[in-house]
């Protein structure tokens, strides 16, 4: 059974090494894929700009950070934006949060899953990818708990594994799988 | 227990929210639901409580005070000079427009101060101006306990390598530095320069229930409109256009928007990256 059609929405986190992971997913994602792909990455606050730009250079679909109550809607890809969480709010819009850091990160991967799973349930994806701490774990971990399909990096693939290797201590995700697996995944 | 995993129900919240209203008057129940949520979950962390109806027991007996609750839910984390680019924008442009346009003179109003850290970097800015004595300013915040703590002025000294390093992204003055403007108080804090502070009125004002009480050239109401769900946004955005004089401007969160508000047809976005509007008196 494909992705499409049984999925609303794909939720990917990562940090460190995660960026040509991601990279490779939006450039290779079909150009008329229909499930939004919110994305939360680890980035420096003092960088607000060329986050977007540089995921964008090849993507098949157009990228955008949110304003808070931006509606959810297919054929885009979202990022989180630096120095705010970024949620969901039953009514698939995103909210966005100021609160403190989550194992010193804002965004922190745990609250976008844990959000997103709330509101999407069976429905979501979750993936998360390379990574150098352990958030996102819990999070991911809500998804299974959910009903969600749970996927991580390969750690033997991932440049650095402690993000995916804590949510192997966690519990066993659905698929762990290369990058190039989770491309076809995605677009099936 | 992670505060990640506590379940709180929907319809607990709702319930706790009416309590809260019939007993303390304070209206939570237009917050946005998602990190309003998260706040409850919060509470229920520190207090080590499974759920909200235990919460509301607490608060009823008086064993927690429900102001502390209020300073709990409302989101208080901030920084000085959060945004550097955004401080620089007022210092270059807005804030010497306005003077020029008002005769030297300028209303400012911070519509949700929180613990002071932006009420703080404005006096900065108009310090840096040379403008400091020629405004007026207002603020205000739903809680007063987090506003004893913006007169006071003294911070956690954790937070002075984010605050130095945004004040060197605003300045354009190298001489110039963030120590300046503080003194060490002992090991873990700060003493803020309490003069930068010394016209600055400050009063409580609830935004869900307050109606506008002065007319303002400049509001600042960053990272609050987050909290708010539509309607509640709706009701704040009139409020604040009611409180604006002629061409006053609002400055938002930069990813926060009034663009879904009916009201927003009577402001526009003159600075889209960092949210600022004017007022649009045509019409």
């Amino acid at each position: 059974m494909g992705i499409n059609g049984k999925y609303r929405v794909i939720v990917i986190g990562g940090s460190a090494g995660s960026f040509p992971i991601m990279v490779a997913i939006l450039n290779q994602v079909n150009a008329n894929f229909q499930i939004p792909i919110v994305m939360c990455l680890h980035r420096l606050k003092q960088f607000r700009h060329g986050f977007v730009e540089a995921l964008s250079l090849q993507s098949n679909i157009k990228i955008i950070e949110p304003d808070d109550k931006t509606p959810i809607k297919p054929g885009c890809a979202y990022l989180a934006s630096a120095n705010y969480h970024l949620l969901a709010e039953l009514g698939y819009t995103f909210a966005l949060s100021t609160e403190d850091m989550h194992k010193f990160s804002r965004p922190s991967i745990d609250l976008t899953f844990e959000t997103f799973s709330y509101v999407y349930r069976e429905k979501m994806v979750g993936i998360i990818l390379s990574g150098a701490n352990n958030d996102g774990a819990i999070g991911l971990l809500k998804c299974k708990k959910r009903g969600g399909l749970t996927i991580i990096q390969n750690p033997n693939e991932a440049s650095v594994k402690t993000m995916v290797e804590s949510c192997l201590n966690l519990f066993q995700p659905d698929m762990i799988l290369n990058t190039k697996e989770i491309i076809k995944i995605i677009n099936s | 227990m992670n505060t990640i995993d506590i379940e709180v129900d929907i319809r607990d919240i709702k319930n706790f929210v009416q309590f809260f209203k019939e007993k303390y008057v304070y209206d939570f129940s237009d917050y946005a639901l998602s990190s309003f949520k998260r706040r409850l979950q919060r509470l229920l962390h520190i207090y080590q409580l499974k759920e909200l109806s235990e919460l509301q027991k607490k608060i009823t007996s008086n064993e927690i005070h429900f102001e502390k609750i209020v300073e709990e839910i409302t989101v208080n984390t901030t920084e000085m000079i959060r945004d550097p680019g955004f401080w620089k924008k007022l210092k270059d442009t807005i804030i010497p427009d306005i003077l020029k346009a008002k005769h030297d003179r300028i209303k400012i109003w911070h519509a949700a101060c929180s613990s002071g850290e932006e009420v703080y970097s404005m006096a900065i800015v108009l310090k840096e101006l040379g403008a400091l004595e020629k405004a007026e300013i207002v603020a205000t915040d739903i809680n007063e306990e987090v506003m004893q703590k913006a007169k006071r002025g003294i911070y956690s000294k954790q937070a002075l390598q984010i605050n130095t390093s945004n004040y060197k992204s605003y300045t354009d003055d190298s001489s110039r530095n963030f120590n300046q403007y503080y003194s060490e108080n002992d090991e873990y804090t700060i003493q803020l320069d309490r003069s930068l502070i010394s016209n600055v009125k400050f009063q409580r004002f609830d935004l869900v229930q307050g109606r506008a009480f002065d007319s303002f050239d400049l509001i600042l109401l960053r990272n609050v409109m987050i909290y708010f769900n539509f309607e509640l946004q709706e009701k704040v955005t009139e409020l604040i256009y009611s409180s604006l004089n002629r061409n006053g401007m609002l400055a938002l969160g930069t990813k926060e928007t009034i663009s879904w508000t009916k009201a927003s047809e009577n402001f526009y976005l003159v600075d889209a990256e960092d949210k600022i509007y004017i007022k649009n008196t045509r019409g």
